[in-house]
């Protein structure tokens, strides 16, 4: 349950934070880079509200979910320098890194040493080629739909991420999205592309909320994988279906992101309403 | 004279081990650790950690070398709701994949007319601080060939002095920890 104070801090600052920074990008001189001041908007709306709602946390966090909050700025001038200087593969450590910072702490209790390392390397490969897919994804289908399709999939996130027995981990997805949802109009006012770096910043988080929201709470394995391919499935409109009219590849894109994603809050509500069924008796 | 020599021995022995620390596991299936804590501000929600493990050692000659240990798991919190007991689990509250353990280790104990008053640290989620609380000795005996002691304290403690700051307020912040403990040998 949300309360006034989650929702002042959890989704108004948020997206108040992304409309008046991303105001900057009205200036002339500055639209050309208008993809640095999003990044800006967006690293902004998310620090200060997290740190408002949860308060800031030491460094290093005792829980690892709150490195989320230190590698939002950590990531900003490697954001800068892979969007400028075309340095994806910059991407690799980076989120190997936040891999082992978010799940280390959490895997070590249960499993080995290499049983860890397995499990990190294979979900930090798995986000690496994910973020690959979706940089070239973002310039194929125009960084208005994807910044609407990373919008809509981190309000779904959190939605599921909060019946699966954390309200933590969904606030904190509900955070990036309402960031998301205020640097919106200008995106599509601007037309302002979503680059590699910005990319980069968003699905770092929204991988690690998810990760802390599997190998921590609820999340099920079949609503966090349906979760995590819903933007790639974004694809089907670049193959057969490009001759296609603009307005119908858009539904089909859409359309296709919207199953899996509309799946898995399916599934999560169908959970929650089941398991809270006994606490009504 | 060979005689006297024996049963003098005996005597020192028996002298020697009777002064001595004596070490007794906590019975899980006799111990309960009980928490009580409120709920939308209006009605008590209680619940308890499963199977509590521990020692008690209890040095008669010198109370002050006297020890308790205390260790619950996290995982086994039980409310009897599942979805709730889920929800304690997560890292709303307990984050029991990170912190699978609360920890209490005694480090200075005195003798009271009912007890101990014992100072030690308290470890949970990640923090530890230090507590003092009273324990009453409820009781001493045998079970079988099993020597066994009792113990009881009521704890109080702020979660939020511990990181577990979330959903202040529909949870509250005040937990009372009611631990009844049989430990044997």
């Amino acid at each position: 349950m949300l309360t006034p104070h989650d929702i002042h801090h959890g989704i108004i600052l948020p997206a108040f934070l992304a409309a008046v920074i991303l105001l900057v990008a009205l200036i002339p001189k500055v639209r050309p880079r208008a993809h640095v001041v999003l990044l800006i908007s967006l690293t902004v709306a998310f620090v200060f509200p997290y740190m408002h709602l949860f308060g800031k946390p030491p460094l290093p966090p005792i829980v690892s979910t709150d490195w989320v909050f230190y590698l939002a700025m950590a990531v900003f001038p490697i954001a800068l320098i892979i969007d400028f200087g075309g340095l994806r593969s910059l991407s690799m450590p980076v989120l190997f890194l936040s891999t082992t910072l978010i799940l280390w702490p959490i895997l070590r209790n249960e499993s080995s040493f290499a049983e860890s390392a397995t499990i990190i390397s294979l979900i930090a490969f798995a986000s690496f080629i994910s973020y690959l897919s979706l940089t070239r994804l973002a310039p194929r289908i125009g960084g208005r739909s994807m910044h609407a399709i990373l919008l809509l999939l981190l309000l779904a996130s959190a939605q599921v991420l909060m019946m699966s027995s954390s309200q933590t981990l969904g606030q904190t997805s509900l955070i990036l999205a309402a960031a998301l949802a205020g640097a919106l109009p200008l995106v599509f006012y601007l037309k302002i592309p979503l680059t590699d770096g910005p990319l980069l910043l968003i699905l770092l988080l929204w991988h690690a909320f998810l990760m802390s929201g599997h190998f921590t709470a609820g999340l099920t394995p079949l609503n966090a994988l349906l979760l995590v391919i819903a933007p790639h499935l974004a694809w089907v409109g670049e193959f057969r279906a490009r001759q296609w009219p603009a307005l119908a590849r858009g539904l089909l894109r859409f359309g296709a992101v919207f199953i899996p994603m509309l799946s898995a809050q399916i599934l999560a509500w169908r959970d929650f309403v089941e398991a809270t069924r006994e606490m009504q008796l | 004279m060979r005689i006297k020599t024996i049963l003098a021995l005996v005597f020192l022995t028996s002298t020697f081990s009777y002064g001595a620390a004596t070490t007794y596991k906590v019975d899980p299936a006799h111990s309960f650790v009980i928490f009580r804590i409120k709920h939308m501000d209006t009605g008590h929600v209680y619940g308890r950690f499963n199977e509590p493990n521990g020692t008690v050692t209890v040095d008669d000659a010198d109370p002050s070398k006297s020890s308790f240990t205390l260790e619950l798991q996290t995982q086994k919190v039980d409310t009897g709701v599942q979805k709730r007991d889920d929800h304690l689990r997560s890292p709303d509250f307990f984050n029991a994949k990170q912190f699978p353990t609360i920890k209490f280790a005694s480090k200075e104990v005195k003798k009271t007319d009912k007890g101990y008053e014992l100072t030690g640290d308290l470890t949970m989620h990640g923090v530890t601080k230090s507590i003092t609380v009273s324990m009453e000795q409820t009781g001493q005996g045998s079970m079988g060939p099993r020597q066994i002691i009792g113990f009881e304290t009521t704890v109080d403690l702020k979660r939020s002095d511990f990181g577990m700051k979330n959903m202040i307020g529909p949870a509250a912040d005040d937990v009372r920890l009611i631990i009844s403990l049989e430990a044997g040998k």
